[in-house]
Formats: structure tokens, sequence, C-alpha cells
């Protein structure tokens, strides 16, 4: 499977190189090379740091991305191909190369056909997106993708675009061979779009065999001259599918954008779930203190890591600020908050453009709350990260 | 001392009209000639911001202008190459290079420097504002006209906007650009202009910033040239799709 995989890629990577050979071209070149450094802190899942310790948690961690990204297109057809290379590093260098995107275009008058490996994203949300169906879940400390990590799924997918309107039907292939997402069975996801009203509304749907029917609906809006609200619903028949979003988007004076979202989902854990959770960690701490064996001890500690994973409970908050305080250089400060106790992570980040190509950045990353709470109990204090972007 | 007399009378009435709010239809049309060369066409614009006299960044950009509702521009050069940005019907969309989703953006949101997404997106002022009077003024010893605009529709970029056109031939000079608080945000000078088939098109344009006086951006109209693109570059969704431009 991994092998017919990958010769699928080698053969979209031929075909579209050849297919533009002759054609418009355009070619990216992004970079990113970064190191950080984490402080973990005594806590309920970390009890007196030995769980970070004794499991080998690096405090130290490194790595350098290269993204080269290629448009191509003669006449009606197109191509576009992102491959992805990597070296990171926590305990030892480990090198992979992936093709993040790689499709093959044609357009028909108002028809567009596109096949190949493609990232499909319908949501209108900034960090959460119930409605992305078909689309890797967005990492909060870069929901833009600036840093080139998302990697799309293989698809036939038809568009077409009339004045007001474009309707999308895209059948999403189980070939992926990331197991955290790979799908089990073919997927059929469709989209409707018009602006009524000023409104961008999207009906969306998603089948799929063994799978409950899911039914979405995104809408976006402006109000005057600064202020963009949005919000997007999944609904489906099992309570745990369904999922809803709302958010704004503002120009503040001083040339501040802020973007506030607040989203409820059936899946993750109720303030009572999340209470027999603690005390389950509280047991297993228990246990680690008295236990008499080191193997029992190393297992304890692991199940304890493995207990808070982050984004477990139902409601979570969402604010990024971004003002560009002076020319070049940008000040960014995220944050997440988890509605059913409070706790947050704070992620202020300082960009500095250097140059035509290169931007410096520095981000911290900083957990807080109370310590039975779900960012409070974390076994991550903080941690800084220092890097340079290329864009060429 | 006729044509003095004349003179007087024409600015007399225009100013009685101005403050009912009915001023002449074509002014603004007047205006607009001088930025808008042709009902579709690609304006080819470099924007380089600066402290003082220190050139800072510096950034391309491609508008596809197909009438007064419609343009549709993307970024060729500077840190955020391949964005897109599509105005539709009083409707303003961003694709942001890397990303696979248009974003709804408000007009005021910034694009780079002083520049707002507005400031690109949109080129005429005959759709988005109405002059609400005409009064007389001296710009640098040029004798001009301040027109008073005001936004017609909620998504004009600027709330309102005091205009300062040459009285011979209404080629704008400098505008001061207020938000709907009644505060005063940027100001332009319309620096150089250039013949083109024949008749002068704006060539340069510079934007201040009103809260920090250090900082203007630079507009540079570098290439002009008829181009009508196929009606599917302005939906929304099709941004995504739109390369070899």
């Amino acid at each position: 499977m991994r092998m017919y995989r990958h010769l699928i890629l080698v053969f979209w990577f031929f075909v579209t190189m050849l297919s533009c050979a002759t054609a418009q071209t355009r070619w990216e070149h992004r970079g990113l090379a970064r190191v950080s450094r984490t402080v973990f802190k005594a806590s309920l899942f970390n009890p007196q740091r030995m769980a970070t310790a004794r499991l080998g948690f690096p405090e130290e961690a490194g790595s350098a991305l290269y993204r080269l990204g290629f448009d191509g297109r003669k006449g009606g057809v197109s191509a576009n191909v992102v491959c992805r290379m990597m070296m990171a590093r926590d305990t030892a260098w480990v090198g992979s190369f992936q093709f993040s995107e790689a499709a093959l275009t044609v357009e028909a008058g108002n028809w567009v056909l596109m096949a190949g490996r493609s990232l499909l994203r319908w949501g209108t949300g900034y960090a959460y997106n119930p409605t992305d169906f078909m689309a890797p879940a967005k990492s909060l400390s870069d929901p833009e993708n600036r840093d080139g990590t998302a990697v799309g799924r293989e698809m036939i997918k038809a568009e077409c675009f009339l004045d007001n309107l474009s309707l999308a039907l895209a059948a999403v292939l189980p070939v992926a061979g990331r197991l955290r997402d790979r799908l089990k069975t073919p997927a059929l996801v469709g989209r409707v779009y018009s602006c009524v009203g000023g409104i961008d509304l999207s009906v969306l749907l998603r089948l799929q065999r063994r799978t409950p029917l899911q039914i979405g609906l995104n809408g976006a809006y402006v109000i005057g001259q600064r202020l963009e609200v949005h919000g997007e619903a999944r609904w489906a028949a099992q309570a745990a599918t369904r999922a809803v979003m709302a958010g704004f988007q503002i120009t503040l004076p001083g040339r501040v954008l802020l973007i506030g979202e607040a989203w409820m989902q059936g899946e993750g854990l109720s303030v009572a779930g999340w209470s027999e959770k603690v005390k389950a960690a509280e047991a297993a701490r228990s246990a680690w203190l008295y236990t008499p064996t080191p193997a029992t001890a190393g297992r304890i500690l692991s199940q304890l890591t493995l207990f808070q994973s982050g984004r477990a409970m139902r409601h979570y908050g969402f604010i990024h600020l971004q003002w560009p305080a002076v020319p070049r250089i940008d000040l960014r400060l995220s944050a997440i908050i988890n509605l059913h106790d409070a706790s947050r992570i704070l992620m202020p980040e300082i960009d500095w453009r250097s140059g035509k190509y290169f931007t410096l950045f520095a981000r911290g990353t900083i957990f807080g709350g109370a310590p039975r709470s779900e960012y409070g109990g974390h076994f991550y204090s903080h941690s800084l990260t220092g890097g340079v972007r290329f864009h060429g | 001392m006729q044509k003095v007399l004349l003179h007087s009378l024409l600015i007399g009435l225009l100013m009685t009209v101005g403050a009912r709010g009915q001023v002449r239809p074509g002014t603004l049309e007047q205006v607009d000639a001088f930025r808008i060369p042709h009902t579709a066409f690609m304006a080819r614009t470099r924007i380089t911001s600066f402290i003082d006299s220190t050139a800072g960044e510096m950034a391309v950009f491609e508008a596809y202008i197909a009438g007064p509702e419609k343009s549709l521009v993307i970024q060729k050069a500077g840190k955020n190459r391949d964005m897109k940005i599509l105005y539709r019907n009083e409707k303003l969309w961003v694709a942001l290079p890397g990303s696979r989703r248009p974003l709804r953006i408000t007009p005021i949101q910034r694009l780079m420097g002083q520049a707002s997404n507005g400031d690109v997106a949109r080129i005429g002022w005959q759709t988005d504002y109405s002059v609400t009077s005409i009064t007389e003024d001296t710009v640098k010893s040029t004798a001009c006209r301040k027109l008073k605009l005001k936004a017609r529709k909620r998504s004009s970029t600027y709330a309102v906007i005091d205009l300062w056109v040459r009285q011979s031939d209404a080629r704008p000079v400098k505008a001061d650009f207020f938000m709907a608080s009644g505060k005063k945000i940027k100001w332009a000078v319309y620096d150089r202009y250039e013949t083109y088939n024949g008749r002068p098109l704006l060539k340069q344009m510079t934007l201040y910033d009103a809260l920090r006086p250090r900082e203007k951006t630079v507009f540079l109209y570098e290439k002009v040239t008829p181009q009508r693109l196929p009606d599917r570059y302005y939906n929304k969704n099709y941004l995504v799709h739109v390369n070899g431009l």
C-alpha cells in the first residue's frame, strides 16, 4: 500500500512537470528553521516532574523545513505540486519527504475538474472549522499554515462556477498514508455556495459508508468597514459529531486586528467526565508514589501523560491579536481558553522581517490554570521557540 | 470680467446645490478618469512603505478591474507573494498564499504599510461616494475645489473623504480620509501624472498615516493594459484556482 502510494505521487509529479514544460510557471520556495526549549512542571499529570523525566520528553528540539511549490498552466490545464522536506530532532534527527499537494486541474468553460492530492478547506473560521469535512485539523499555534505543515488528501473533484453560485462535489479516496487521519472508506463531500443578502452562505454534506450523514452550514458577513462575523455548524445523527462555532474579526484603531472565536462540540469530555479523569489521574499518581517496581512506575507515568491531551473537553474560546507595532515588526498574541475551567494557553509572538526574504520570529507558549484544570494540570509550564522563515 | 463673474456664479451655484447634496452628477466621473483608463484593464502597482526616507516593505500588485463592481488583485512580489484579493459587489475576500480557503475581509483591514485592502481593490470613487459639498481652496498655490465625499455604501473603505481637485481639469491633488467617528486616519498626495493614450493618468500617489507622521506608503502605478478576465475569476471560490496570470 505504501509503495503504491509513493508510485502514485511520483506519477503525479512527472505528469505535472511534463504537462507544464512549456507553460506559464510559478515556483515558490519557503523555508523554516527553528529551535525550541520546553520547561516542564510538576503537575497533576507529571508528579514531581518524574513522568517527563523518566519517559525522556525532550527539553530541547529543533527542525528545519523546506517547502517547494510549483504552479503551471498551459491553456485550460494546470498543475500544482507542493512538496516538503523536513529534518526534525527531539531525541535524534529524523528526515522526511512528503508531497503536501500534487494535483492536475482541467478547466472547461465554467467547469473545473481536479484530480490528485489537495487541501479542501471549506470553512469560514480562523482556528476551528467544523465544516471542513475533509481537511486536516489546524494547528492552533499556526492556523494560517504559515509553516506549511498541512497535507492534503487524494480526491477527484468537480466544481462549477456560475455568476453568484458555485457547486462542488469531491470523491475523497482512502489513499493517504497518515495513520492518524486515514479514511477507512471513500467519502463523498459536496458544497453549494452563494452570496445571499451580503452573506457568504455554504451548505455542505458528507456521505461515507458506515458513517452517519453529516450536514454543514457556514457563513460570513461584514458589518460596516471594520467588523466581520462568521459561523459554522455541523449536524449529524450522532450527538458526538455535532459542533457549532461563532466568531468575529475586527480591525481596531492602530491597525490592530482582533479575531475571536468560540466553539462547542459533541466530542470531548463533559465537566463530569473531566472530573472522573482527574480522579483517575490522582489515583494513578498515588499508585506511582507507593509502587514497588520501576517497571510498574514507568507504566503509570506513561499513562498519566496520556491522560491529558489538550482540547480534551467540549467548549473552547480562541483569541488572536495582531499588531504591526512598527514597520517590519509584527506582534501577535493568541490564546486558547477552555470555557469549562478557564484554563488557557497563551502564545505571544514577535515577527521581524529582515530584508526581502527572511522573517525572524520568537514565540512563547505558556500554560496556565487551576491545578485540576486541563491546561493548568498539563505537564508543560512554558516553551520558547525561535527561528527564521524564508520566503522566496 | 465676464468670465470671472460667470465663474463666481458657477461656484456659488455648486456650493448652493452642494449644501443640498445635489452636486453635478458628472463631477466624480471626471475625477475618476484620471485613475480609470478603460472599463476592463490590468493595473500593476508597486507599493513601498517608508519611515522618514528609508524604504521598508515593498510589494507589487496586479489588479484586474472589470467595471466598477469587480476587481481581482494578485500580489506578485513581497512577503505575501501570490496573495489574492477579490472585490465583488461591495464584498471583499482574500486568499492567502499556501491557504486553500478564501476569507471574507473588511475594506479597512491593513494590507501593508498604510495601505488597506480597499485602497488597492477599489480604484474609482464614483460608485462608492457621493459629493455632498464643493468649496474653493488652494493647495501649494494650485487653485482647487475641495469636494466632500460621503460613503454611499456601508462597504466603502472610508466614511468621508475630503478631496482636493485642480480647478482647471478636476485632477486629484490631495485627499484626507476619515472614519465614521470623524477621525482622520490617512491622507494622500497625488504626486505625479503621465500621459496614457493621449490623456493624463495617475502615476504615483503617497499615502500618509495621520497617527504616525514619520511613515508613508508610495503607490507607483507601473503599467496599465486593457484586459478582461472570464467571469469565473470573480467568483470567491475560484480564487484558489487562479494561477498563470
